[in-house]
């Protein structure tokens, strides 16, 4: 949180949309542990991001 | 005397090469738009639908005589077919300089593209005017260069796409275009003209598949 520069109000409000669309998931680890991990899904919304930044650079877009 | 046979077989290969290679620009970064819904995407997209239609209309007039249609409405055939290639050439020019200038200029709209092409376009063909098309190229070229240089002066690059949409726009403006070119240049002219325009559009093809191969890589 604290390197997305967000309000936690904000970020929460995101954190729930991420989970919310299957981009990051939750996985509980014992009784008192959180992990958030990317999904599959996740990681290939952020490959074709990518590849369309690398497309808008390219071509001065 | 062979020249003149051979002629309209080339010509043929020219504007079937260049209409799938548009259409091939148009389709391959398809999945990017719907995808990011960028505009300069979108213009970039639908310059080179444009000229695929530039040459599908271009290809079709050269070869009305070969369509199975009553010979009477032949004129009227050629005429609509040359009014849609110089109103798609003017479309097309115009959306592809606003692919990288609609962030500056705000009030470049896909409406007014179409407008201030239709209006050109009735300009050039019905007050038979194909100097237009000269100017507009020398202009568009002329504002290109300026903005190169803005681009060399910013990040001292060279080599940019912008150079190789300044070579595209030349030739399509000037070359293909300007009918004057087209009668009076030697044959041997405009082969090199017509591979050049390809190597453009090759050139382009390639960038992007190069773009969307390291995304599939990555993937992988």
């Amino acid at each position: 949180m604290r390197h997305s520069g967000l309000s936690p109000q904000r970020f929460s409000s995101y954190y729930a949309k991420l989970l919310e669309k299957g981009f990051l998931e939750e996985i509980f680890v014992g009784e008192d542990r959180k992990l958030v991990v990317l999904t599959k899904k996740g990681a290939k919304y952020l490959r074709d991001y990518k590849t369309v930044l690398n497309f808008i650079r390219e071509f001065e877009l | 005397m062979m020249l003149n046979q051979i002629s309209p077989y080339i010509d043929f290969s020219y504007f079937l090469a260049i209409f799938l290679l548009s259409l091939s620009i148009y389709f391959q970064t398809r999945k990017m738009q719907i995808f990011s819904l960028h505009r300069g995407i979108r213009y970039f997209r639908n310059a080179f639908l444009y000229f695929s239609m530039v040459y599908l209309f271009r290809f079709l007039v050269l070869n009305l005589q070969f369509l199975i249609i009553p010979p009477d409405l032949e004129p009227e055939l050629s005429q609509s077919g040359t009014f849609l290639v110089i109103f798609f050439s003017f479309l097309s020019v115009f959306t592809l300089l606003s692919s990288f200038l609609w962030k500056r200029y705000r009030f470049i709209s896909d409406n007014r593209l179409a407008l201030l092409s239709l209006f050109i376009a009735c300009v050039t063909f019905f007050i038979r005017l194909p100097l237009t098309l000269l100017i507009l190229g020398v202009v568009a070229a002329l504002f290109l260069v300026l903005k190169a240089y803005d681009s060399y002066s910013k990040k001292r690059q060279v080599i940019s796409p912008l150079f190789f949409f300044y070579t595209l726009l030349l030739a399509f403006v000037l070359f293909d275009l300007v009918p004057i070119t087209q009668q009076t240049m030697p044959f041997e002219f405009r082969i090199a003209g017509y591979i050049g325009s390809i190597c453009v559009f090759v050139y382009i093809n390639l960038k992007i598949r190069k773009v969307l191969t390291t995304g599939e890589d990555e993937e992988k």
